[in-house]
């Protein structure tokens, strides 16, 4: 796991390229999709995608619902493949290591990969000092001398510490929604990921918890390569340097966010833009 | 933030190499056989039980066991046909006392009881039910045995009713609660009054769910021993009437099986066959009539 | 569920059989009725158990007062009775039971829970059902012919080597009646500890995958931990169960009256409160050794629903804070 036997070859991320136009112009790919297809049974749901996603930078991708947004981000973390029948075709590469290589782990590779989820879940039976170090304690992690600064750091980096700095034994679930949102983030970094994946993170917020994970997301960017599915397409377009639009399980569009909001290549871009549909 | 990031000491590298992970999947491996093995471990005595009782009561199968009025351990003709009748005896008056008595409490809960009195009930219901068969048993023994002077299958039957009671509200209630609140307002909005409304609309929908939780409820009180030992009692032939004592099929399994006859050890495993293949069948009907329902306590 | 064509004749037959004009007499007193009865049958049968037990054993309660339950001879010839030894007895082997059982039994549920396929579960659950549905005394009748005899033969001969009083031991004992116990409880422990995995969303469990946990830890960390509650009232079920079972415990249990020789005195005979009913209930004779009898029943009466109650209010309180998500 360790060494890095690049699997990945240049031609193929150049295939990936022509597709997103833009993306890699000034950098390296972390995360690269290709030819991928998943299923639910016989039906497939994803078609064929190819992207890369680049380093330090917010990845939107947006689409109507049903349009395999949430699949996709389910791919990258192999969380897929634990619903019933569901079924994954091609390659997912994480700094151009094949994730679905037959030696891979998923469980290694879901600790490199963050994930935030579309209605806050914190562990209920864990305190908010107990959510954040959830991912360290499993890592065998015990020593409060290490797990005490990372745990303000963290929350820190939320902007939820000085909220919560005095009641860390607290359930997690006692907190309000945007808190508890930001304690699932905070949880999800604690364990120092390279990708942060966020399904929808403000589906169930109010406006102001949802400026403050806007923020944060912004923020977050500065380290890590995150991947935000959205349905609403001023977010993305507040949040992400880059846009992919899906569409019936096809990738319709991918590129830098301006473009893709103000030159769209493709008419199903624009309809769905304009709000045509969806 | 960035700088930090590298000091914290396990840091990118710690977990990919460690012996930490190897560990870990280790220990997921294993569980899963461990688990699967408790879960053989758990399933062995069912099929050994079943497996016994078909084994010894086949062996020591006859047909006039079935047919035959039990008599002493050394005349090899005595049979179990006297507890086959008490059983059927006890169990027809512990039906006629349970099941109406039952899907009285239970429509009235699932009608009445949207109140913290009925939640009350519903609590006394449920704590009746856990309550221990052999106390049942005594109760009857001081309300009915005494009073008639001598056991009685009736006591017998008056106790397995008692027991049914709780059994049979619960599922009432249960099974009507699963009737769509659309049919019940039709029913009023076609000016149906309350009893018209429960009786043609609320009991007839839910009949099907009641009828197998009934089943079941039968095939638990055709099962009980402890409440029959100071009731029903015990007699070597089958009962004239209701106010004799009876043998029954359990009562007469714990009897014989403790016994140091032979022979009667072997009609006790007849006599356990012919009960499991009872309560088989009561089980299988109702997987037939409702296969949705998958209850057990 | 319903069949909508029935329940369309069936209001048409309700309509057609009845005058919407006029309430008939019946219907008058339909609601009262089902609130004298069905009320008052659960009132007066609980009333009924209570007043009957009580009244019974009153005689014994005012001889002995509190030193019934700290002496130790039974005695029924000298009219003396101490009921030490089957409060020891039911104690013992229902916690032995719970101590064989809940780790098997949490075991079992993750295995049909988390492990099992979807489809295979339903055939997971009728046997557990079948295993429920198994009379006491047909576990009693095997435990006789089929479970001591193997423990004599196998179990006890290996176990005597680590624990040397097991060497001692005779088939019938308070260890056997609890190994009875324990296979007797299983069906109630994992349904209701099934139940409750049931209750976990699923998002959960996403959310300890997507820290990078095993399968197993999410199990352990997420399930288990949020589902703990619900195993504390499957335990407190399962407790009345077994406090409570009489039939196969009498048969296996060797029913002796004799106090425990030690604290620890699990693989000699013993008697718990139902085997001493089950056995001298029906033979007992003069009224205070019966009083004595029924105020064990009545001792075991409080004893279960205590525990059945504290189970009961759980689950209820759970199945109100899940309701209400």
């Amino acid at each position: 796991m360790s060494q890095d036997t690049t699997t990945a070859s240049k031609p193929q991320l150049q295939k990936t390229n022509s597709i997103s136009s833009g993306i890699l112009e000034n950098g390296s790919a972390k995360v690269v999709i290709e030819h991928l297809n998943a299923f639910y049974g016989t039906k497939q749901v994803l078609h064929d995608i190819n992207m890369a996603i680049r380093d330090k930078t917010v990845t939107a991708i947006i689409g109507p619902s049903g349009c395999g947004k949430s699949t996709l981000l389910r791919t990258i973390n192999r969380l897929h493949e634990l619903k019933r029948n569901a079924r994954v075709e091609g390659r997912v590469l994480l700094d151009n290591r094949d994730i679905y290589a037959p030696d891979v782990n998923p469980v290694v590779v879901r600790r490199r990969i963050g994930m935030v989820f579309q209605k806050p879940n914190p562990f209920p039976n864990m305190s908010i000092y107990d959510n954040v170090i959830a991912g360290l304690k499993l890592q065998g992690i015990r020593d409060k001398a290490i797990l005490d600064p990372i745990v303000e750091r963290t929350l820190k980096v939320v902007g939820l510490w000085d909220e919560v700095k005095d009641d860390l034994k607290r359930r997690g679930t006692e907190l309000s929604g945007g808190q508890q949102q930001r304690l699932c983030i905070a949880r999800a970094i604690a364990v120092e990921p390279e990708v942060v994946l966020m399904d929808e993170p403000t589906a169930s917020l109010d406006p102001a918890a949802t400026a403050i994970i806007e923020d944060l997301i912004r923020d977050l960017r500065k380290q890590y390569a995150l991947i935000v599915v959205t349905h609403n397409m001023q977010q993305a377009a507040r949040v992400s340097d880059h846009t992919a639009f899906l569409f019936n399980g096809k990738l319709i569009e991918y590129g830098p966010t301006r473009r893709v909001f103000e030159k769209p290549e493709q008419s199903l871009t624009e309809q769905y833009i304009t709000g045509r549909f969806g | 933030m960035i700088e930090e990031r590298a000091s914290n000491g396990f840091g990118k590298d710690s977990y990919t190499s460690s012996r930490h992970w190897k560990t870990r999947l280790n220990i997921d491996r294993i569980m899963f056989f461990v688990t699967a093995a408790c879960f053989l471990l758990v399933l062995i005595p069912l099929f050994s039980i079943l497996f016994q009782v078909f084994y010894n009561g086949l062996r020591a199968f006859k047909f006039a066991v079935l047919l035959n009025e039990g008599g002493s351990p050394v005349s090899t003709i005595s049979g179990i046909r006297h507890a086959i009748t008490g059983t059927i005896y006890a169990t027809l008056i512990g039906s006629a006392i349970g099941i109406p008595a039952g899907i009285i409490v239970g429509t009235y809960l699932a009608e009445f009881g949207n109140n913290s009195f009925a939640d009350i009930l519903r609590i006394i219901i449920n704590t009746m039910v856990s309550i221990p068969t052999i106390i049942t048993g005594v109760v009857v023994w001081a309300f009915v045995v005494t009073r008639v002077g001598h056991f009685s299958v009736l006591a017998g039957g008056i106790a397995l009713g008692l027991i049914m009671i709780p059994l049979v509200a619960r599922t009432t209630e249960e099974m009507i609660m699963l009737v769509s609140p659309i049919y019940i307002e039709a029913g009023y909005a076609l000016g149906l009054t309350r009893m018209r409304n429960t009786i043609s609309i609320v009991l007839a929908n839910a009949s099907k769910g009641i009828a197998s939780g009934v089943l079941l409820a039968v095939a638990r009180i055709m099962g009980e021993t402890a409440p029959l030992l100071f009731t029903a009692f015990f007699s070597q032939a089958s009962p004239s009437n209701i106010f004799d004592p009876a043998a029954t099929l359990p009562v007469l399994i714990y009897n014989y099986a403790i016994s140091p006859f032979e022979y009667w050890q072997g009609l006790a495993w007849i006599a356990a066959m012919v009960l499991i293949l009872l309560n088989l069948d009561i089980l299988f009907i109702t997987r037939l009539m409702f296969p949705e329902t998958h209850q057990s306590d | 569920m319903a069949n909508e064509k029935n329940t369309a004749n069936s209001l048409l037959n309700s309509l057609a059989s009845s005058d919407l004009s006029a309430k008939s007499l019946a219907d008058k007193w339909f609601a009262p009725a089902m609130y004298l009865l069905g009320a008052g049958i659960p009132l007066v049968l609980s009333f009924l158990y209570l007043f009957t037990l009580i009244k019974e054993s009153w005689l014994a309660i005012t001889a002995f007062g509190l030193r019934l339950f700290t002496q130790t001879s039974w005695d029924p010839i000298q009219n003396n009775y101490g009921v030490f030894t089957f409060i020891y007895g039911t104690l013992v082997t229902s916690f032995i039971a719970i101590i064989i059982s809940l780790p098997l039994g949490i075991m079992v549920a993750t295995f049909v829970y988390e492990y099992v396929p979807p489809n295979l579960r339903v055939t997971v659950r009728n046997s557990l059902d079948l295993l429920a549905g198994i009379p006491s005394v047909i576990y009693g009748l095997w435990g006789i012919f089929v479970l001591i005899p193997f423990l004599k033969r196998s179990v006890y001969p290996g176990l005597g080597v680590v624990f040397p009083p097991v060497q001692s031991a005779i088939g019938n004992s308070i260890f056997s009646a609890s190994i009875v116990l324990s296979i007797m409880i299983m069906p109630i422990l994992v349904s209701i500890i099934v139940e409750g995995f049931d209750t976990v969303p699923q998002s959960l469990r996403e959310a300890m995958y997507g820290l990078g946990a095993t399968r197993w830890e999410v199990t352990k960390h997420v399930v288990v931990g949020t589902t703990k509650p619900t195993i504390a009232a499957a335990t407190l079920l399962a407790l009345g169960r077994a406090l409570g079972e009489t039939m196969a415990v009498t048969m296996v249990i060797g029913n002796s009256n004799n106090p425990p020789s030690s604290f620890f005195a699990i693989f000699e005979p013993g008697q718990t409160i139902s085997s001493l009913l089950a056995n001298e209930f029906s033979e007992a004779s003069g009224a205070l050794y019966l009083s004595t009898l029924f105020e064990l029943a009545l001792v075991l009466l409080v004893l279960t629903s205590i525990v059945n109650i504290l189970g009961i209010l759980i689950v209820k309180r759970l199945k109100q804070s899940y309701g209400g998500q």
